[in-house]
Parts: structure tokens; sequence; C-alpha cells
């Protein structure tokens, strides 16, 4: 059967079609139609939401008259801007270097450790950008109906981190079934060194991107209490 | 671009041009499928081929980048409901550049393989020794004959159903 397998494969392949040849112009049609998908867009598009928010929140900070009490919320909208942008840019970095020329085995690791760590750390970041609305959409609210920032309430505290728990646990299912399926990659290769190796190596990264998500929480918990009180 | 680059990117694309195909012709029925997939193979091959240290023989190499990019196009597209969706309905139900009815069933066979295992049979099929298939794949020699016992006679099921339903003796 072995060798039967290889004439057939042979025979098969006797006439190669010539339909492929290198065109540059088909490549550069692909990848401009591409860039349109993905995580690339999604990070493009993220960076683009919070870069308007920042400018609102900063139109804001003028419109007051430079009041004092709106200086913490630019501050924030343009913390967050500069630290996603940077979570962004890594990102697409990290994605860019997983090599074609490495064996299977290591680039299949390399992105599931990529999604593990770095894709999740940019998940949160997304997440963030549907409180990040909410809260400049309440300040622009409270300035123009009552001409101060009145966050004394704590149901906007609830809408905000709600609008994060909503954001991130609508990305979840999809970012799920990614890694399912690139661990179901791994193994099928690899089921008894690959899943073991990476698994140790992305539950650490795992970790740290948890904390910085719960660090950035407590951050922005820290900063809207600090305007309550 | 420098000049030498080109021309060794372009003599590299050339020489390797069936080997290239058949990675295309693997994964995909369509036309337009193995179109794309050539193309997505070139640009690994062009990007990577300033970081060729010449560790490896240019060949394994080859293999790694064609194959890597087909499973990462195959992740893609299954990701994607609506690409996903265009490639069923691209699957012809007489596979083409099939000669004969046996030719027919490894073509058959192969596509009832996951992604990972078409790698692995393909290399097998390319007569690839263990090793070498083992240092492309980035698994044991061990772990590639394992795997290969299992591929085989998932194929050969496959074939011998394919050929019975068929009415073709083997």
């Amino acid at each position: 059967m072995n060798d039967e397998l290889r004439t057939l494969w042979k025979e098969a392949n006797e006439t190669i079609p010539d339909q492929g040849t290198w065109d540059v112009n088909h490549h550069r049609k692909r990848t401009s139609d591409r860039i349109s998908k993905g995580l690339r867009v999604g990070i493009t598009i993220d960076i683009i939401i919070k870069f308007v928010i920042a400018i609102a929140a900063f139109f804001l900070f003028i419109t007051s008259g430079f009041d004092p009490s709106y200086v913490l919320l630019t501050i924030i909208s343009l913390i967050l801007l500069i630290l996603m942008v940077a979570i962004g840019i890594v990102s697409k970095k990290k994605l860019d270097a997983i090599s074609p020329d490495l064996p299977i085995v290591k680039r299949l690791e390399r992105k599931l450790t990529f999604m593990k760590s770095t894709y999740r750390l940019n998940m949160i970041s997304g997440a963030l950008t549907a409180p990040l609305f909410v809260f400049t959409g309440n300040c622009y609210y409270f300035h123009y109906k009552y001409g101060e920032l009145m966050f004394n309430d704590p149901v906007i505290l609830v809408f905000i981190t709600l609008a994060f728990i909503i954001a991130y646990a609508a990305q979840y299912p999809i970012y799920h079934l990614q890694v399912k399926e690139l661990e179901e990659a791994v193994g099928d290769l690899d089921e008894n060194k690959a899943i073991t190796i990476d698994a140790a190596k992305s539950k650490q990264k795992g970790i740290y991107s948890s904390l910085m998500m719960i660090g950035i929480v407590i951050l922005i918990v820290m900063l809207i209490l600090f305007f309550i009180l | 671009m420098r000049i030498n680059d080109e021309k060794q990117f372009e003599y590299l694309i050339v020489e390797n041009h069936a080997l290239i195909m058949k990675v295309c012709l693997m994964f995909h029925h369509d036309r337009n499928g193995q179109e794309d997939l050539f193309q997505d193979i070139c640009v690994n091959i062009w990007k990577g081929l300033s970081s060729f240290k010449g560790n490896a023989s240019i060949s394994t190499w080859l293999y790694r980048v064609a194959l890597n990019t087909a499973l990462a196009e195959k992740r893609k597209l299954k990701n994607d409901p609506m690409l996903f969706a265009a490639e069923i309905q691209d699957i012809p139900e007489e596979l083409p550049e099939a000669k004969s009815d046996k030719v027919q069933a490894l073509y058959a066979g192969i596509d009832h393989l996951k992604p990972t295992e078409k790698a692995i049979i393909f290399l097998y099929l390319e007569e690839k020794t263990y090793k070498q298939i083992a240092e492309i794949i980035g698994i044991t020699e061990k772990n590639i004959s394992v795997k290969l016992v299992r591929i085989k006679r998932k194929l050969e099921d496959t074939i011998n159903s394919y050929l019975t339903k068929r009415g073709t003796k083997r």
C-alpha cells in the first residue's frame, strides 16, 4: 500500500498545472483586500475610536473653560489612549514576528502563545473602549445638562463596569474557538510534548495578562471613585 | 528590493514551481484558491529569504514555508464564515486533474485528513525521509512514524470505501 500511495501521487502529479505564476499585482490586490480583515483592522479601528474619544474628552476640557475638575477626565483618556496604542503596536509586531520558515509545530506553538498572552491583553484593550465611551458620554451629558460632572451616583459606575464586561465577554467565544483550534492542531502534531511545554509558558503569560487586566480595571475604578468622593 | 535578491527569488520560484503547486493542489480544489495560496507562499518565501541562514537545506526551508502558509490559510478560512462558505461551494463533486479512479480516491482520502495530517502525508508522498519530515514539522522521528501509521490507515480506509462505492476493484 505504501508504494502504491506514492505511485498514485506520482501519477496525480505527472502534469502540474502551470497556472501558478508570481504576480505582484495579484498579491497587492489580495493584500489590500485582506487589510480590511482580521486582527490588524480590529486594532486599527480600536485605536481610532479611542483617539476620537480622547479628542472628545479634550474638547470637553476646553469648552469647560479649563475647569480643573475636568483635567482628570482628559488625563484618563490620554493615558488609556497611549497605553492602548502601545499594546496595539506591540501586538501587531509580535504577530508579524512569527516567521513562516519555522518548523510547523514551533510556529503553531508561537501562535498559541501569542493568542494566550499578547492577544488576550489586546482583548482587554479592545474591551476598555466601551467603558471609556460610556464614561466620556456621561461627562458630556452632565456637562451640558447640569454644567458640572456628577459621578456621585453608583449606577454610573455599574454601567461603566458592565460596558467593560459585556465588551470583553462578546470577544471571548471567538477567542476561545481560535485557541481551541490551535491547541488541536498542536496536539495533532505532537500530543506528548507541545501542549505541556506551551501550557507552562502561556499559563505564566496568562497570569501576567490577567494581573494587567485587574490592574487597569482597579485603576479606572479608583479614578472614578476619586471623582465620586 | 535588491537586484540580487530579486533574481534569487525569481529563480527559487521557477525552480520550485512544481513543489509549490503540489502544496496548492493538496489544499485547494478550486483554481482561485490555488492561485491565492501560490501567491501567499511566494510572499512568505520573499519575506523569509533575507532571514534564511542556510541552517537547513533550501528544500527543507521551502517545504516549511509552503506548508506553514497553507496551514495558516486553512485556519484563517475556518475562522471566517464567509470565506469558509465560499470554499465549501468551490469543492466540485468530481475532483479535477484526477486521471483515474484510484487517483481520485487518493485525493478524496487526502480531503478527509486534517490540515496538519495533510502536511505530514504530503511530505511522505514526496518521498521525504522520516528525519526530513521530522525536521520540517518540528517533532521527533518516532512521533512521525506513529502519526504516519495512523494517517496511512485513515487514508487507506477512505480510498477503499471510495473505490467500493465506485465499484472499482483495487
